[in-house]
């Protein structure tokens, strides 16, 4: 036969190599049971480690609440903060709850008598805690019960419930009433207590109606958002000085606390007006927090009986005219008698009470270098919240370097130094923003991501309740279980490794005369090399079937000792395909290393020792 | 005729402790359908040669050392020189077989196997070559199913035979093949490697210490011993 010799096939020496374990089939199996006995108990061990993690996980994951992160304290949330954190994609659903007083509302057994209390919370469309509970978010006219509220009522889905809510104006009790549909009943493991999840256009709306504020659309009375005046000071111009009593009785429940007597000059630099004549003085005014109208009128009322005109005043408000000019603003109420005494013109709005409509406290007197801007002038309100654009009637001329605005237009403004406060151009009325929202529930879009999301509104100073203790400890269990199966595994592996190695090595020794007779017959070192490798292989291949029929066996009778403790579909003892899958492919890798040792040795036989050794 | 395998000038020396033997093999010439015989007590160096020729075993030097296939001619001491072991290799799983003392079978694989392996190796099928070999010379189906650790002696030296010239090899080389079995299976057995060797045309190389296994029309090689103080010549010629 010319030429070169055919090539060697490549399946002679596998089959040799399996041929050879075969005829050794005792002590390979043998072999291949040692292996398993390790990779088996590694094998449970990471099950029941997964199992257990993933248990605990899936119970957080499974239960919206350990994804809720709510606020510690009541606080003031804007509507566009809220939109901020709810656009972000850790974020899966966020909505603003009321304060937690104005929250609870009485409903209506069917008997129509006998009522409950409830805790009302606001749901909207995406609540993660309805809906993973398999309760739909209600509709605008429906609302969902827990199943304690419900038993408490003894109302069922689809019911229809009647809630109420009140106020107290003065000693009056006011109700507002409303009928929902009951959609739903939340089971207990999304709310254990006795709640009533509504919509949270209707929260707002009780939140408003406990506040006072009519709510039209439910045909609920009340008052508008008119914003109250707050006040600094008073200047009290009296006939004759006070005496210590006096000022002691001013100070006392008037909000003021501070009495102080002004010359005429002090007067005019805070107000722009001089005062001639024998007139006493007085400024009583505030540490820091204003005083209200009802403050006011308590000092007018303990100043009863002594001739006194009360003037009073806000602060540190200033306002911007369209040609760029600042002007401190004055407020200034006189009324015509009081200001003939006095000596002086009364404003044209006179001395007008709170409730006066825009049209006479939107006025101002201007300087007279600046009345020509027109009969109205927009005025910019510096440092006020909200829209501080606001349209005055330009009402005469004023001192020079001040804007003299009317006393309750004034402490108006200084409310808007707290709080929004809105021109509204239908009711013609300074009236307040929406105030912020008392709290929040938050849901991260996953258990994983709460830590960063609680940690982030804790940067904006804001504590927050949320479960991520409970997610933590799981984590950390996690990683000391994981620490401590690898070094079960490494004690393992080193001991299988090693006598995996001392058999692949003894069997090349002992089989010296077989594998010289290979080289004899014209196998090349390289395939007496692979000889001792391909037999570690099926052996760590068959050592894995073992080990997972084994493992599969085993974490059957373990799950079902604990399935009552279980829920359905949960397993104590569990492993996903891939993670067997990487362990016996990992288990041949390492037997193929294991058998490299063996594998030089074989390839040091010469073929003439099968000659040779006879 | 153009010889099968030439080994011409050969000397190899091994040593143990300071006595040193050597083996020289003037001329050793094999043509194609020779029966040789190498015959010799132990210690002449019969193991020696036949190590040489059976390529597992380089000589110090030669003068000429080569196999012929057909026209071609592949110098062996050049492969032993360049150390191009996967070539040797090739040419001994091609176109030599191997007898050896006690069969040399290996144990794992059935009879069948073991002399079917001889074809795997050159990937070769067996076309049902292995059973026409195995009735020539006697061995039933059942043994070719067995292992060898099954069989008698004499079988498993029959199925040795079979796996030497299954491939159709160029040269045979019998080391002792029946030294294991009876003076008269013996002969019963080297009879069949004559009639077989003769059929399927391949050269036989036979080392044996019995010269009653020698046939007269046999090419015949022996040793001639000088031995001195340290050093033992063993020289190799043809009778």
């Amino acid at each position: 036969m010319p030429g070169e010799p055919p090539r060697l096939p490549r399946s002679v020496v596998p089959r040799l190599a399996f041929a050879d374990l075969w005829h050794e089939w005792i002590l390979s199996f043998c072999i291949a049971t040692a292996l398993a006995a390790v990779l088996a108990p590694l094998l449970l061990l990471l099950g029941l480690k997964h199992g257990t993690i993933e248990t605990m996980r899936d119970r957080l994951i499974q239960d919206p609440i350990y994804r809720e992160i709510r606020p510690a304290q009541t606080g003031n949330f804007a509507e566009d903060w809220l939109q901020r954190w709810r656009r972000r994609p850790d974020v899966i659903f966020m909505t603003p709850t009321i304060l937690r007083g104005a929250s609870i509302v009485r409903a209506f057994k069917p008997n129509g008598r006998d009522t409950a209390s409830l805790d009302m919370v606001p749901t909207a469309p995406g609540d993660p805690l309805l809906l993973e509970n398999g309760i739909d978010v209600p509709p605008e006219n429906g609302v969902v019960l827990t199943t304690e509220a419900a038993s408490q009522l003894g109302l069922k889905p689809g019911a229809t419930l009647r809630i109420q809510a009140n106020r107290y104006r003065g000693s009056v009790q006011e109700f507002a009433d409303a009928t929902f549909q009951l959609t739903g009943v939340l089971p207990p493991r999304g709310d254990p207590l006795p709640r009533l999840y509504a919509p949270l256009a209707f929260t707002e709306d009780v939140e408003a109606f406990r506040n006072g504020v009519a709510v039209p659309a439910r045909s609920w009375p009340g008052g508008t958002r008119t914003a109250a005046p707050s006040y600094d000071g008073v200047f009290i111009i009296a006939a004759a000085p006070f005496d210590a009593l006096t000022q002691r009785n001013i100070t006392t429940g008037t909000g003021f606390s501070l009495v102080e007597e002004l010359g005429p000059d002090e007067l005019a630099r805070r107000s722009g007006f001089r005062i001639a004549g024998t007139w006493h003085i007085y400024d009583l005014h505030v540490i820091s927090e204003p005083s209200t109208e009802a403050g006011v009128n308590n000092a007018r009322e303990r100043l009863r009986g002594q001739d006194v005109i009360l003037i009073p005043y806000a602060r540190d408000l200033a306002v911007t005219l369209p040609n760029g000019a600042r002007l401190a603003v004055s407020s200034w109420s006189l009324a015509d008698d009081d200001a003939r005494r006095l000596e002086l013109v009364a404003p044209p709005w006179g001395a007008p009470p709170v409730t006066a409509d825009f049209s006479v406290l939107g006025a101002v007197l201007l300087p007279a270098a600046m009345t020509g801007t027109g009969p109205q002038v927009p005025v910019r309100i510096e440092r006020v919240l909200g829209d501080p654009a606001l349209p005055l009637a330009v009402a005469g001329t004023g001192p020079e370097g001040f804007a003299v605005v009317p006393s309750p237009l004034a402490g108006m403004l200084r409310t808007g130094l707290r709080r929004e406060i809105l021109y509204d151009r239908d009711s013609a009325s300074l009236v307040l923003g929406r105030p912020g929202f008392g709290g929040f529930r938050l849901y991260a879009r996953t258990i994983d991501d709460v830590s960063a999301l609680a940690a982030a509104l804790r940067e904006e100073g804001i504590e927050v309740v949320s479960q991520v203790q409970a997610i933590d400890r799981i984590r950390v269990l996690d990683r000391g279980l994981t620490r401590m199966f690898w070094l079960v595994a490494v004690v393992g592996i080193v001991g299988g490794a090693a006598a995996l190695v001392a058999s692949l090595y003894a069997a090349v020794q002992r089989k010296r005369r077989d594998l010289g007779m290979m080289r004899l017959l014209g196998l090349p070192r390289s395939s007496v090399f692979l000889f001792p490798i391909y037999q570690s292989t099926a052996l760590a291949a068959t050592a894995a079937l073992i080990a997972l029929i084994a493992f599969f066996a085993l974490a059957g009778v373990i799950n079902r000792v604990f399935a009552s403790d279980l829920d359905l579909g949960q397993r104590l003892c569990w492993l996903p395909a891939s993670y067997l899958l990487v362990a016996a492919l990992a288990m041949t890798s390492a037997a193929a290393l294991c058998a490299l040792m063996a594998g030089a040795r074989a390839t040091q036989v010469e073929p003439a020792e099968a000659i040779r050794d006879e | 005729m153009k010889p099968q395998l030439s080994l011409q000038g050969a000397v190899r020396c091994r040593s143990r402790g300071n006595h040193t033997f050597e083996l020289r093999v003037p001329d050793f010439t094999l043509a194609p359908g020779d029966f040789v015989a190498v015959a010799g007590a132990s210690g002449c160096g019969k193991s020696t040669l036949l190590d040489l020729l059976a390529l597992v075993l380089p000589p110090d030097s030669t003068r000429h050392f080569s196999f012929h296939l057909g026209d071609s001619s592949v110098d062996l001491q050049n492969l032993w020189n360049t150390g191009d072991e996967a070539a040797l290799a090739a040419i001994r799983r091609r176109h030599l077989g191997y007898v050896l003392q006690t069969g040399g079978l290996f144990p794992f694989l059935s009879v069948r196997h073991n002399i079917r392996l001889a074809l795997d190796l050159n990937g070769a099928a067996d076309d049902g070559r292995v059973d026409a070999l195995a009735e020539t010379i006697g061995l039933s189906a059942p043994m070719l199913a067995s292992k060898p650790q099954f069989l008698s002696g004499g079988q498993r030296q029959r199925a040795a035979i079979l796996r030497a010239l299954a491939h159709r090899p160029r040269v045979v080389l019998a080391d002792e093949p029946t030294a294991a079995v009876d003076q008269e299976l013996a002969h019963r057995i080297v009879r069949e490697l004559r009639r077989l060797a003769a059929v399927e045309g391949s050269t036989v190389i036979m080392v044996t210490h019995d010269r009653t296994l020698v046939d007269e029309n046999d090419v015949q090689y022996g040793f001639d011993l000088h031995a001195e103080e340290n050093r033992t010549v063993s020289t190799c010629k043809r009778h």
